[in-house]
């Protein structure tokens, strides 16, 4: 395996509505941040990649919006995933791999607030058999929260826990959109939105792009003073319906971390837990010790851009290493309904 | 079984809103005005219209003190007839489409072309804007490919522009 | 959907010899959700590509997403961490309204956006009219050699072509392609996995993916950029100096006739203005000294997320040998092509008969 280094990250305000801008505009300044952090300019990227999704935007090829903003002229060796940007991630990854590239950028954006989720996120279910039910991703949260409760010894109690530290630590975050000095007991005296799920168990509507510069050997150690070495990576994805997993688990992440040596020594580990419960779930299958910081940033239920939320994931756990001394750190991805695709990465430092 | 099932048919509607930028407001406001502002890139100097906000070739952000006024006026440079109807589309009639490069500009601007027959239309006419009616202050939704604020173009009957000078004009925006 | 899916994969995994317990990861592609109205379908369509369990990819690159899907499905095995990948790409063009979808209703859809490069093209090249009739009789004419086309029109001739409907000037109706369903698998494993078949399995000698942004006014749609280089980075690393010389086919992405010349020029078969050239004399012909699109091409059937994809194996069957009633004989190296988007995303590889 070559050596791969994260060596700058960047990262737009993360809001409820970003009115101001376009996607490129949004993306723009990002791209040019993490351009600046890596010390390299456009013509030193070798590849480029980048996750987002049309549904997002309400139109087919919103994608190719995003070529305006990373300076796609002259033309770039390029590729996009109709997925987190952390999936783009793994694509330029490969690319480093393989040689046929040195460094890369890679970013990943997305406005959810140009439709309503709870709608948009029906449309990924199987259109024959469930989408038509009309379930929206509150509910299916839901059913995973209650599985998980059901099958297991942790309460509610436990997920409030979870949302309250989430908001407590996104109070020093800076990009964080919910940001609140909050109790488990405030948040239990909620009432259920969607039981057994009270609205501080679920994550916001946000917007916001992220970008990362990857780069190859020893040139990771000019750019960055510590890089954060990608040591391994691995995704993996779980049948769709509901009716046949064990939704109180999350095999797939498992798998992917074991691959990757998740349960080892992991100092923070930045997860897309998207709601409450699901920190839960990812902690016992990525086998994190209790010594494990978890979402210093406040994770996904402090900001949630979908599309990009993954790649932040990455790029707090490499600002982890670089400003923070950390010497090995997790990031977890994941995309669709309930958990049924994950990624792991683990970063280390020098 | 009694009847086979052929189709299911199950329509998918999605609502979006998408709050214009500061640059495409500006634009409408001009456009009410039969005005064609862009956006000078302060780098490169390309030319933008309707201004995104950014210029893609420097990756820098745009912003008002970046506005110019460009003409409205410009020049034939591709066109082609559609038959919507054969497309399997609503409308109907034929209709001319073209390229319009503004003067003084590498910018060319699809629109329909108004004011002359389908069989009539060559590259090098010389066009001007035929602006679109704002309802309320506001630019009725377009979708698709045209100009936005821009109904189409019509000639403005001065003479035409040469091949030559034409050639000169696509060379011109290839380059770079 | 799935159906579509499993057929292409287990027609694939036939081929190959192979089951579905010996691929590691799966890589997918389709061109837009909106297409089949299902957000990233792969979510649900994983059960029918055997994914469950395995590392899974969603590429979308416009209408050059197959080639990106065969060409990073490639990649995967490249590094070393994979030893068998498919990669699987699909469209189902007849869930919804695609030209409704492109085009925003009665202004025309991707044609009209095409056409006016097309008629810039010819203005620019003074090539003759009936060089865009001439590619759509050459490609019908090939379909009919490939059972899997979808346009099949026996007797097709250049004045069936001119008297057929005009649909988006300077196009009639014969000279663009149709709306489809398909998808297309293609299965890749590492040197020391490659399956003991009859058939010999393609090499892969380079590949390349190139974009450009649209939103700069100085763009060409004629002769992009982004279509050079990437072939120039393909023959490079396929060590290629002279394609027409060293290629023995090619299978392009040509959804509207004139896109032949076009291409041929921006691939580097031609000098620019010179590509219709190629296609009067009918050196692009089946029988000609270097046919392109000897299975019917896109102008056949253009399911279009599999489209590019279904380009790339087709150069593979060539490579192979097993291209069937379609295939050009002695073929040692060909070239399977997409191009997406406002004519700016490319996606190019370079197979051969021999390992590089
Ligand atoms: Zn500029």
């Amino acid at each position: 395996m070559r050596d791969v280094a994260i060596v700058a990250f960047a990262q737009s305000p993360l809001v409820r509505r970003q009115t101001d801008f376009d996607e490129p505009q949004m993306i723009m300044p990002v791209v040019r941040e993490a351009y600046e952090q890596s010390g390299l300019d456009r013509s030193q990227i070798d590849f480029v990649c980048s996750g987002s999704a049309d549904y997002l935007a309400g139109q087919p090829f919103a994608f190719i919006r995003g070529l305006d903003a990373v300076g796609a002229w002259p033309p770039l060796s390029e590729s996009h995933v109709e997925m987190d940007g952390a999936w783009a991630l793994y694509e330029a990854w490969m690319m480093l791999q393989i040689g046929h590239a040195d460094t890369a950028l890679v970013y990943g954006f997305g406005k959810a607030s140009a439709g309503n989720m709870r709608e948009v996120l029906t449309v990924e279910l199987d259109p024959y058999y469930l989408a038509p039910t009309g379930i929206d991703c509150i509910s299916t949260a839901g059913l995973q929260a209650r599985a998980l409760l059901d099958n297991s010894d942790y309460t509610e109690r436990d997920m409030a826990e979870v949302a309250a530290r989430s908001r407590r630590s996104a109070m020093s975050n800076d990009h964080a959109q919910v940001k609140k000095d909050v109790t488990a007991e405030e948040i239990l005296a909620e009432p259920y939105w969607v039981d057994p799920l009270r609205p501080s168990d679920c994550p916001p509507i946000t917007d916001g792009a992220a970008a990362v510069v990857l780069v190859a050997g020893d040139r990771a150690r000019d750019l960055c003073e510590r890089p954060a070495w990608i040591r391994g990576i691995d995704n993996r994805i779980e049948t769709h319906y509901f009716g046949t997993r064990d939704l109180s688990k999350s095999p797939s992440t498992e798998v992917a971390g074991k691959t990757v040596g998740s349960g080892d020594g992991i100092e923070v580990a930045e997860i897309s837990s998207t709601f409450s419960h699901q920190e839960l779930i990812l902690k016992d299958a990525l086998g994190l010790q209790d010594s494990t910081e978890i979402n210093p940033s406040g994770g996904p239920l402090a900001a949630n851009p979908l599309m990009a939320v993954g790649l932040i994931r990455i790029g707090e756990a490499f600002n982890q290493i670089k400003n923070n001394g950390k010497q090995r750190v997790l990031a977890h991805a994941t995309s669709g309904h309930c958990l049924q695709q994950n990624l792991v990465c683990v970063l280390e430092g020098d | 079984m009694s009847d086979d099932v052929k189709v299911l048919n199950s329509v998918v509607s999605l609502d979006y809103e998408r709050p214009p930028t500061r640059a495409a407001r500006r634009y409408t406001e001009a456009v009410g005005e039969k005005r064609l502002i862009a956006h000078r890139c302060p780098e490169c100097e390309r030319l933008y219209t309707p201004p995104k906000g950014y210029c893609p070739v420097c990756v820098v952000l745009t912003t008002d003190e970046h506005e110019i006024e460009v003409s409205p006026e410009g020049v034939l440079v591709s066109y082609t007839v559609t038959n919507p109807d054969k497309l399997h589309q609503q409308g109907g009639k034929t209709s001319a489409r073209g390229d319009v490069m503004l003067d003084g500009t590498r910018i060319t601007l699809m629109g329909e072309l108004d004011g002359v027959e389908a069989a009539d239309v060559h590259t090098g006419m010389r066009m001007r804007a035929v602006w679109v009616e704002l309802e309320d202050g506001r630019l009725p939704s377009s979708g698709g490919w045209g100009a936005v604020g821009i109904k189409g173009w019509e000639p403005t009957g001065e003479p035409d522009a040469s091949r030559e000078e034409v050639q000169e004009l696509l060379k011109k925006a290839g380059e770079s | 959907m799935p159906g579509l899916l499993r057929e292409a994969a287990t027609r694939a995994l036939a081929d190959a010899e192979l089951e579905w317990s010996d691929i590691d990861a799966v890589v997918f592609g389709k061109a837009p959700d909106l297409f089949e109205g299902v957000m990233r379908p792969e979510l649900f369509l994983n059960d029918a590509m055997g994914g469950a369990g395995k590392p899974m990819f969603r590429m979308h690159t416009a209408g050059s997403v197959g080639a990106h899907t065969a060409i990073f499905g490639a990649h995967l095995i490249e590094s070393g961490q994979y030893e068998c990948v498919l990669s699987i790409a699909f469209e189902k063009q007849s869930e919804t309204d695609t030209s409704r979808i492109l085009g925003g209703g009665s202004r025309g859809g991707a044609g009209v956006a095409f056409a006016s490069s097309i008629r810039q093209y010819i203005e620019k090249s003074g090539a003759p009219p009936h060089i865009g009739p001439l590619v759509a009789v050459k490609d019908r004419l090939n379909a009919l050699k490939n059972p899997h086309a979808q346009l099949k029109i026996p007797g097709i001739d250049i004045k069936m072509v001119e008297e057929s409907e005009m649909v988006v000037e300077p196009l009639r109706k014969l000279e663009c392609c149709p709306t489809s369903d398909g998808a297309g698998a293609i299965i890749f494993t590492s040197e020391k996995r490659i399956p003991k078949t009859e058939r010999p399995p393609a090499w892969l000698h380079g590949s390349s993916t190139r974009s450009e942004a649209s939103g700069h006014p100085s763009r060409s749609w004629v002769n992009p950029l982004a279509g050079q280089q990437c072939a120039a980075e393909a023959y490079a690393q396929a060590g290629i100096t002279n394609p027409l010389e060293e290629l023995d086919c090619a299978e392009i992405y040509v959804p509207f006739s004139w896109f032949e010349p076009m291409w041929l020029e921006n691939l580097g078969f031609a000098e620019e203005g010179q590509g219709w050239k190629m296609v009067d004399d009918d050196i692009t012909a089946f029988d000609g000294a270097f046919p392109v699109n000897a299975s019917g091409g896109v102008l056949s059937a253009n399911a279009i997320g599999a489209a590019g994809l279904i380009r790339c194996a087709e150069a593979a069957m060539q490579v192979r040998g097993t291209a069937g009633e379609h295939q050009v004989p002695d073929v040692r190296r060909a070239m399977g092509h997409a191009f997406g988007g406002a004519s700016q995303y490319f996606a190019i590889w370079i197979v051969g008969s021999e390992k590089p």
